[in-house]
């Protein structure tokens, strides 16, 4: 065939048919079936067939070993003699393409019918070179392997997994990329599936004398791969330490580009495997990385077992098929190929789960590998289930710990709850801040809804257990307990709450929140009288028990107007007791009473005011709530109260010796101007004071105090009672004027607050000139019934003395009173315009209440309008409310 | 302490008016009229009985009260009420002679001097004294008699000598001026008083005969309103305006934190009250809804003050000094707040010119054991420049009288009168002191008013 001239393309035809009738034994009707097979293949298009050099040598390979095979080596040689002849003669445009073809027939010809029949089916793949091949050809027909897993792409695009790095992907994608051999091998493998005898193995031994290579078996070969998969270096295949520890073949060792490719792809299971390892072996040592590193490193360990069973078979395999020539299954690269595909992609997700989980320890590690739980593949998630069952043990021992028991034992902070104070045992727990969620070690399986409640169960059983020693109390919880310890490990995390439905787990800590909240709020409002405390507050802190504090500061006035550091705390406390037991505060719970206490503020004052506060003591499980920074609050809360409640004390003790001296007048006309100008300053002040107390006590406490109270009955934890309370504290502050925002305005008040202690000492001094003058004159008419002797001389002095008083002195207090008034009105009206145009609505209507009559606003132009423009801005929100309703 | 307040009863209205109030707190306190605490009375802690009741060794409560009349009728009737027991029976001051004051200022306040004097002070020294920090005195009293007006007003002049540091709140019975009175003298006897009630009290609560008797034949509907009926208005006006002091709370826990708001210069102290809403015992079924905005609302309709004043008579351009309403009952603030937005935007009420002023509202808790058919009620105490027109027809009418001289004899008897009539006219002069600053303070020029008056005092 090789010598006979092609001549003419048009003869093609018949000598094909001709060869065809002569090759095959059959009939002319299968005869023709086989032309028209053949001829399909010649007229293919023969850019297709596009085999380059390599390709060549392995296909003539082939053809010597199948001549070789079958004792005709000196066949062989010819063959090899000829096809390179009539590639250099060039008569034929494609000589590797009829070698294919030939290589084909001859195996047909020792086929049954069926097999042709197959064949014919399949021709057309086997040429269907180039970019679409992977898809179709090979794969499809390898049973039991999924399309998807093959194709990278395709299964990534269903898995949420994060990103793979990019070597890994080129190691995953390595069979896509081989050009034109899977399909020669593939045919290759098939036929070896359907023709066991080893004779017609592709692979045969390798003797290349020619270029003084080693020599090695094929055998060897494939124990040096498995080698490999275990990690190990052998004679053959390396590790690269260059090329990240990936295999590489000995350069000593000559292997055929083709087996080359497809053995380098098979190692990167070992360079995948070793990382994997690699990661174990340093996550074991150390030990520092917490108990889900260790847990997710034993877990990935079993994984490695299961690899190392694998191997151990298809060891076993290559050890018969080494053993006993005649071994009816015999391994081949490719198979060991498909053998170790599913581990090969296994091995992949993990390394690329092993990435992601670098560096990271406890809850977040967990949510890394709850990640993959999702993926679609079932092996991978069989897998990662595996890994999860382990990985979760930790936590679910610390949930427990903590669900029931309210401890956390957590040496390396991988729990989602944390501990902030090293002091567990400490008779004052602060809850709010000892204990609080970590967002970062949420394990995915648990959202932060559930965090709180599970924050809040456990916050709750830790209160239930410094009560009553253990949670027996809780009915059923020990019951709770053991059903959560004797649950599968998987409900933690396959809990099946999308349906809306809540799955097991989920159900389980419902009812241990709802169990455990129940008791605990029910232990605080009733065994610790959690509302009388907040009433205590309320009385106390925020001054609710009027009687109280006017009592209070009857018995401290003259005891704050000292020095500061001529105070002595043990005295107050003795007056504050005695301001308990005078009023009607002595009817409260003692336990209320016991704990207000006095308090020095530590700042560097000047009287007893400034530094004078009430504190209440809190301790226990009240204190959980009521904790340092809310107590904080109210600190500065009832300073503020306090400072206007003097005020209006101070007001109306002027008042009250305004009143009693008003009758001096009759003896010293000439006070009349003075007293009158000082009543209505008292009156103005008055005013102002008395609607802020009124906008204080009515407008801010008690709305709010209703909406916390409300807060609190209906609250189903004892975190939320805390959210109540801070929420009460933040509306109040704000509204008080005593946040960031009022800077200014607390300024001003503090001010005309200022202004006012400055009217007392003027009012107290023109009082005891008053006493003073009269004393005199008292004593002068004495002195003029008793002696006639310098009577002239005393009544001269004593008319001076007289004059001076009412000419100099009275009008000097005059003058002062008048000037302190316009002082303070420039004052309330700053004041009015700063509220006029606050954000918080209630505030500006502060100001409508503080000049209801609009006596500033006519005195001040700039008010009248901002008070214009107030009201219409009012207005407008009210119209947009409207709007908006309807 | 509690800021104790002694209630000194005066004649036989004040005695009445004093009976009708401690019934009304003993009621509200759960206190039983032998003065045991009742069982029902449990909450302790919710009001302070103190201020006006002292407890005796067996835990009885005693009111802080001093009853004085000339004449036993009245007297004699409490104590052979239910309620005898309930008073320190050591606090009744009858006079021996028991002729009473024959209706005549004069007499009643000469009475006083001598052995009363001496009795009474006794009495009222040792109720200081029990005291642990006395705020003051409330006095009851009429100021058209001859006991309640006379004695009363020498009581003032002698508690304000004897007690100049204590504050004096007297609840003033002005005489009905629709019916003639029996008592011809009235005019100069509340002139008198008046002076008394100017100079030596530092606050007076105007309880008007007149707009009290119309409130009960327009507003409830009584065609012949019997003196309890009456009596009983003015206890709830008493009781409601104490109620701040006896139920503590953030504010107004004391009668002066209460009145001195109130009252801006020392002489502008006469309040009027209102109150709503207004109901007899019959009435009591047929309950209406009430709101914060209606009593707010109400509280400034002149229909519903207890004073006869032409309030709103815009020709005279009155207004109000201060207003202050107590609100009992189930109060939402924010409703509190709308009503004043309210009265403010529609001008419901004319403030003085000279400063700032607007309506104080006190939220006052209510006595648990009393079942109201409201759920809110309301007093106003208001300091209204309109006032001064009852002074203004006592003096005209005074006027009237004098001119005739009429009526005089009997004042001449009396050693006051001995030397001349020097004092009516000195009363006369301090009355109409009183209008001519009530009528300044209805003007924007009030403290130069004020301030240019040393001459006419020192005149």
């Amino acid at each position: 065939m090789a010598e006979s001239k092609v001549e003419n393309v048009l003869e093609l035809p018949s000598l094909v048919y001709r060869l065809c009738s002569k090759l095959t034994p059959f009939n002319t009707d299968k005869v023709s079936k086989i032309y028209s097979t053949t001829m399909t293949l010649l007229s293919n298009d023969n850019q297709q067939m596009n085999l380059d050099d390599s390709d060549e040598f392995y296909v003539i390979e082939k053809i010597k070993k199948l001549l070789v095979r079958n004792m005709k080596e000196s066949d062989a040689l010819r063959f090899e003699e000829l096809y390179y002849k009539l590639k250099r003669v060039g008569t034929c445009k494609n000589p590797i393409a009829m070698a294919v073809f030939l290589y084909e027939m001859s195996t047909l010809n020792k086929n049954k019918d069926d097999k042709l029949n197959l064949l014919c089916q399949d021709i057309p793949n086997i040429f269907n070179h180039g970019n679409n091949c992977n898809g179709n050809g090979f794969y499809n027909t390898i049973p039991g392997m999924p399309m998807d897993y093959v194709n990278g792409n395709h299964s990534r695009k269903h898995s949420p997994v994060a990103p793979i790095p990019p070597d890994l992907i080129t190691a995953f994608d390595d069979t896509n990329h081989l050009p034109g051999h899977n399909q020669i091998s593939g045919r290759g493998w098939l036929r070896t599936k359907g023709n066991t005898t080893r004779a017609q193995r592709p692979f045969s031994l390798q003797i290349d004398d020619r270029e003084n290579k080693r020599a090695y078996s094929e055998i060897e070969l494939l124990r040096e791969i498995l080698f490999a998969f275990q990690g190990l270096n052998g004679r053959i295949l390396v590790q690269d330490p260059a090329n990240d520890g990936r295999y590489k073949i000995n350069s000593q060792y000559n292997i055929g580009v083709c087996e080359r490719q497809m053995i380098l792809r098979l190692t990167n299971i070992g360079w995948l495997f070793n990382k994997v390892n690699k990661y174990c072996e340093h996550t074991i040592k150390n030990d520092t990385l917490g108990y889900v590193c260790q847990s997710f490193a034993s877990a990935l360990q079993e994984e490695v077992q299961r690899y190392y069973r694998l191997i151990t078979v298809i060891e076993q395999e290559l050890h018969s098929y080494a053993m006993d020539l005649n071994a009816k299954c015999g391994l081949t690269l490719l198979r060991l190929q498909v053998y170790i595909y599913d581990s090969f992609y296994l091995l992949k997700i993990l390394t690329n789960l092993i990435e992601n989980c670098r560096n990271k320890r406890g809850g977040a590690l967990i949510k890394e590998v709850h990640k993959y739980n999702q993926h679609g593949d079932p092996n991978v998630r069989s897998c990662m289930t595996r890994i999860l069952r382990q990985v979760v043990l930790p936590i679910r021992q610390m949930l427990s710990q903590w669900i029931f028991h309210g401890e956390i034992d957590d040496p390396y902070k991988e729990f989602f709850i944390i501990s902030s104070r090293p002091a567990p045992e400490s008779q004052d727990p602060m809850w709010h801040e000892k204990y609080q969620l970590n967002r970062s070690m949420f394990p995915g399986f648990i959202d932060f809804e559930q965090g709180k409640k599970i924050l809040a169960t456990g916050k709750a059983v830790n209160l239930l257990k410094q009560v009553f020693e253990d949670t027996s109390c809780v009915a059923g919880y020990d019951i709770l307990r053991k059903t959560f310890e004797s649950t599968e490990v998987e409900l933690l995390f396959n809990d099946n709450r999308r349906n809306g439905q809540e799955g097991e787990f989920q159900k389980l800590l419902t009812s241990a929140y709802h169990n455990t909240s129940e008791k605990a709020l029910k232990l605080l409002f009733d065994s610790y009288h959690f509302m009388d405390h907040l009433k205590g507050l309320r009385k106390f802190m925020l001054l609710g028990q009027g009687d109280f504090i006017r009592h209070l500061m009857d018995l401290l006035v003259n005891e704050l107007e000292k020095p500061a550091q001529n105070l002595k705390l043990l005295n107050l406390k003795s007056l504050l007791n005695s301001a308990i037991r005078a009023t009607n505060a002595q009817f409260l719970d003692e336990d209320v009473t016991e704990r207000v206490d006095v308090r020095f503020s530590d700042s560097l004052q000047e009287t007893g005011w400034d530094i004078f506060t009430l504190d209440y003591q809190t301790s226990g499980p009240i204190k959980t709530i009521l904790n340092a920074q809310i107590m904080k609050n109210y600190g500065s809360l009832f300073k503020y109260l306090w400072r206007s409640k003097r005020m209006e004390y101070v007001l109306v003790s002027i008042w009250k010796r305004q009143i009693i001296h008003a009758r001096d007048t009759k003896i010293m006309p000439k006070l009349v101007p003075v007293f009158y100008i000082s009543h209505i300053l008292q009156a103005e002040m008055m005013h102002f004071i008395q609607q802020m107390q009124y906008y204080i006590e009515f407008e801010v406490m008690e709305c709010s105090w209703d909406e916390l109270i409300r807060k609190m009955e209906s609250a189903s934890d004892i975190d939320q009672l805390i959210e109540a309370q801070e929420h009460f504290l933040s509306t109040v502050i704000s509204r008080s004027m005593l946040d960031a925002e009022s800077q200014s305005l607390s300024e001003q008040l503090r001010a005309i607050y200022d202004m006012i202690i400055q009217f007392q000492s003027v009012q107290d001094n023109l009082f005891k000139a008053i006493d003073t003058e009269l004393e005199e004159r008292k004593k002068f008419d004495a002195q003029r019934r008793l002696t006639q002797e310098n009577l002239e001389l005393m009544t001269r002095k004593e008319m001076e003395r007289r004059k001076n008083f009412d000419s100099h002195i009275i009008p000097d207090f005059k003058l002062k009173v008048q000037l302190l008034g316009k002082t303070y009105e420039n004052m309330v009206q700053k004041f009015l315009l700063l509220l006029a145009v606050h954000q918080d609505a209630d505030l500006r209507f502060l100001s409508f209440r503080l000049d209801f009559n609009e006596h500033y606003a006519k005195r001040n132009p700039r008010l009248e309008t901002s008070f214009t423009y107030s009201k219409h801005r009012s207005s407008l929100d009210s119209s947009i409310i409207h709007i908006r309703s309807v | 302490m509690p800021r104790e307040m002694i209630t000194l009863q005066l004649g036989q209205c004040g005695n009445q008016i004093g009976f009708e109030f401690w019934k009304k707190v003993c009621a509200e306190h759960g206190i039983s009229p032998e003065g045991v605490l009742e069982d029902f009375a449990t909450n302790e802690g919710y009001d302070r009985k103190d201020v006006f009741f002292y407890q005796a060794d067996d835990n009885h409560y005693i009111p802080r009260a001093v009853l004085i009349d000339l004449e036993p009728r009245v007297i004699n009737t409490i104590l052979n009420s239910p309620y005898s027991k309930l008073y320190n029976q050591e606090n009744v001051y009858l006079s021996k002679d028991g002729g009473g004051a024959g209706n005549n200022w004069a007499r009643g306040f000469s009475s006083g001097e001598g052995k009363l004097y001496e009795d009474v002070f006794d009495i009222i020294d040792r109720e200081a004294d029990g005291s642990d920090s006395l705020e003051g005195f409330v006095l009851c009293h009429s100021i058209a008699g001859g006991t309640g007006s006379g004695l009363g007003s020498f009581m003032l002049e002698k508690l304000n000598d004897r007690f100049p540091k204590k504050l004096i709140q007297t609840y003033s019975v002005f005489p009905n001026q629709d019916e003639i009175s029996d008592v011809v003298v009235q005019p100069y006897n509340s002139l008198l008083t008046l002076k008394r009630l100017a100079l030596n009290a530092d606050c007076v609560v105007v309880l008007d005969n007149t707009a009290l008797n119309r409130i009960a034949v327009e507003r409830l509907k009584l065609t012949n309103p019997s003196f309890g009926q009456i009596n009983s208005l003015v206890s709830t006006i008493m009781s409601v305006s104490t109620a701040t002091l006896r139920y503590p709370s953030y504010m107004n826990n004391d009668l002066i934190g209460l009145i001195a708001p109130l009252i801006p210069t020392p002489r502008l102290h006469f309040l009027m009250t209102g109150y709503t809403p207004l109901t007899t015992d019959q009435e009591a079924t047929n309950i209406r809804k009430t709101t914060v905005l209606d009593v707010m609302r109400r509280l400034l309709q002149p229909s519903n003050m207890m004073v006869s004043t032409a309030m709103h008579d815009k020709n005279q351009g009155h207004c109000y000094i201060s207003i202050l309403n107590i609100i009992q009952g189930e109060v939402d603030p924010t409703q509190v707040h709308k009503s004043l937005q309210r009265t403010r935007e529609r001008k419901l009420a004319q403030f003085v010119p000279w400063g700032p002023a607007g309506v104080q509202v006190a939220l006052s808790k209510k006595s648990p054991y009393i079942q109201t058919s409201h759920r809110v009620s309301g007093l106003m105490l208001a300091n209204h420049t309109s006032i001064s027109n009852l002074f203004v027809r006592t003096l005209s009418q005074y006027g009237k009288l004098r001119k005739r001289e009429a009526f005089l004899d009997e004042f001449r008897k009396e050693s006051l009168f001995k030397d001349g009539l020097d004092e009516l006219d000195s009363s006369k002069e301090v009355v109409q002191e009183l209008i001519d600053e009530y009528q300044a303070a209805t003007r924007a020029d009030y403290l130069n008013w004020g301030m240019t008056r040393e001459e006419t005092v020192s005149a």
